[in-house]
């Protein structure tokens, strides 16, 4: 194998999930923060990749310069709504120097990892993992972006399951929930990616550094360290618990909702890096079904 | 993995609603592990080739589409018709294996029947010359908690159990309710591919490819258990769930060395005979 070719096999397809997917949407156009602060995510994967040895780092300038325009605008965008509420310290030294017209390989920061540290494989596939969904706005822009109103607009619905099982959303309930399920698949996989990792030394620097590293980039998705975004996410899966509760079939078979609530939770406190995360949605189900009812 | 003399082509079929990557996570990466490759040194001669596929699509489309996809790999690759992006060194396999996780073992199954019926117009003799010497039908299949014998998905039940997160939730509820398996188990579809493909070893006991390996894990509560009459007996994994019954790791290497398995590779008419 030619690693140099693998290397750039691996930047064309980040260019295909991080960038050629999306149009170049007008600025205030509905959707546009989310694509303004997707960019400024997928630039800071592309830096991260470059570190990592994932990316060969002139082609990655390549591309950089092919994309700069649109995320000059995009930075402006989110430097409009106030760039720290999406990604910490570290990642806006990224974009700042980015702003600042620097070669990709020359980004500098505190803390910054060197290809050979950790399995590139499986550092590929976080990218890969972390490009599937990048397009997905589905719970992104209703939990981040929408008015209170427009939020309680979608609740006028409920999920149907047929609608997600054949992946036909009707509703702009069915598509929120199709975010919410793709979005717990998501979180758990890139744990049990990060969780590989780890497996060839538990105490490895490079391996924390990379999992605090992928938090910063990807996290502003489902903040749930946010109140307003962790408010609503809780809303969402009291709903979903809900359903479960209201489904005869599963109750009849002893379905254990609380052991769901509870795989939900960890799912969500891996995402978050708060160990302590919990939803405190009742746990007396039955009796909050009864009550709700 | 693509390297200069590799000599067998090993192709992945991933199950309803898997992944061509997930689904099969370290296959990609333990093959090159320092201790593991010293260990299944077989693995260094392979090239690994992950199939996706829409899986909401039904069985015969993508048995086709699979079926086509073999054939550009094997024996002789066409690396510019399956997607690899870019021209790889030019190469002829030996070996064929196939590997399948759940509804990917009914396409793999599917795939080797498709094959025989290219043939169906030739007569008894010429037909068998054919198959005997068709390079498809020298393969040989690995399937891992194959459905075979059916699966479940409806309503919530079948939402949570498209979640690899949360479809561990309810596998285990699922094997106190043998009647949702039933209901599944009798597809005309799924009947029909078991029949032909009992069938055929019974008729051609020198081709291996109507013969699979196949392997379970004891935790699996979404395919019913079983091997075919002319399969050789499945096998069985304590402690693996239909998700991690197919995922290698440092301290489960069963997935590697069974791909390997070399004692089925030899005609068994014999044991098909006796079935």
């Amino acid at each position: 194998m030619n690693s140099t070719s693998h290397a750039q096999d691996e930047l064309q397809r980040f260019d295909g999930d991080f960038f050629r997917a999306r149009g170049v949407q007008e600025i205030a156009v509905s959707g546009r923060q989310f694509d303004a602060v997707a960019d400024m995510e997928a630039l800071a994967w592309l830096a991260l990749g470059v570190e990592l040895g994932v990316f060969p780092a002139e082609s990655a300038d390549d591309l950089l310069n092919r994309y700069r325009q649109r995320l000059s605008a995009s930075l402006e965008h989110v430097e409009r709504l106030g760039s720290s509420k999406f990604f910490p310290a570290r990642i806006q030294t990224v974009l700042d120097q980015f702003a600042g017209g620097h070669r990709i390989a020359e980004i500098r920061y505190a803390e910054r990892l060197s290809s050979g540290l950790l399995d590139t494989r499986l550092v590929e596939m976080l990218i890969h993992e972390a490009g599937e969904t990048f397009q997905d706005s589905a719970l992104v822009v209703p939990l981040r972006f929408q008015s209170t109103e427009e939020w309680a607009v979608i609740f006028e619905d409920s999920p149907d399951p047929a609608a997600l099982l054949s992946g036909e959303p009707r509703t702009s309930m069915d598509r929120l929930f199709q975010g919410y399920l793709s979005f717990i698949d998501h979180a758990g996989t890139l744990h049990g990616i990060v969780s590989d990792l780890r497996n060839d030394d538990a105490n490895s620097y490079p391996v924390r550094e990379l999992e605090y590293r992928v938090r910063a980039i990807h996290r502003w998705r489902v903040d749930l360290l946010d109140p307003e975004v962790r408010q609503r996410f809780v809303h969402l899966t009291a709903i979903f618990i809900r359903a479960i509760l209201d489904d005869d079939e599963l109750m009849q078979l002893g379905f254990d909702t609380q052991g769901l609530l509870y795989k939900i939770e960890t799912v969500c406190a891996q995402w978050s890096g708060d160990t302590e995360f919990t939803m405190n949605i009742p746990t007396g189900f039955r009796t909050w079904r009864a009550a709700s009812s | 993995m693509v390297t200069s003399t590799n000599d067998t082509a090993v192709v992945f079929v991933h199950g309803l609603h898997g992944h061509p990557e997930k689904t099969w996570r370290q296959f990609q990466t333990l093959v090159d592990h320092e201790t593991v490759s010293a260990m299944y040194p077989w693995w260094t001669s392979c090239d690994e080739f992950f199939y996706s596929y829409n899986s909401d699509d039904q069985i015969d489309p993508n048995t086709i589409k699979l079926s086509a996809f073999v054939s550009r790999v094997f024996p002789v690759p066409m690396w510019d018709l399956i997607g690899a992006g870019r021209t790889l060194p030019r190469r002829r396999y030996e070996r064929l294996m196939l590997v399948g996780h759940s509804e990917g073992g009914v396409l793999v199954r599917s795939v080797v029947l498709h094959q025989v019926q290219k043939y169906n117009r030739l007569g008894r003799e010429d037909l068998a010359r054919a198959l005997e010497s068709d390079p498809i039908l020298k393969a040989n299949l690995r399937l891992f908690a194959p459905a075979t014998w059916g699966a479940l998905v409806s309503g919530w039940k079948g939402v949570l159990l498209r979640s690899p997160i949360l479809g561990d939730s309810l596998e285990p509820l699922l094997s106190s309710s043998p009647g949702y398996q039933q209901l599944t188990a009798q597809s005309p579809m799924l009947q029909d591919i078991r029949m032909r493909t009992v069938e055929c070893a019974r008729r051609y006991p020198a081709i291996t490819a109507f013969r699979a390996q196949n392997l379970f894990g004891t935790q699996d509560r979404l395919v019913c258990f079983g091997a075919l009459a002319t399969d050789p007996p499945a096998e069985y994994e304590q402690g693996c769930t239909h998700t991690s019954i197919c995922k290698p790791t440092v301290s489960y290497l069963r997935p590697l060395a069974f791909v390997r398995h070399d004692e089925f590779n030899l005609p068994c008419s014999g044991r098909a005979a006796a079935v």
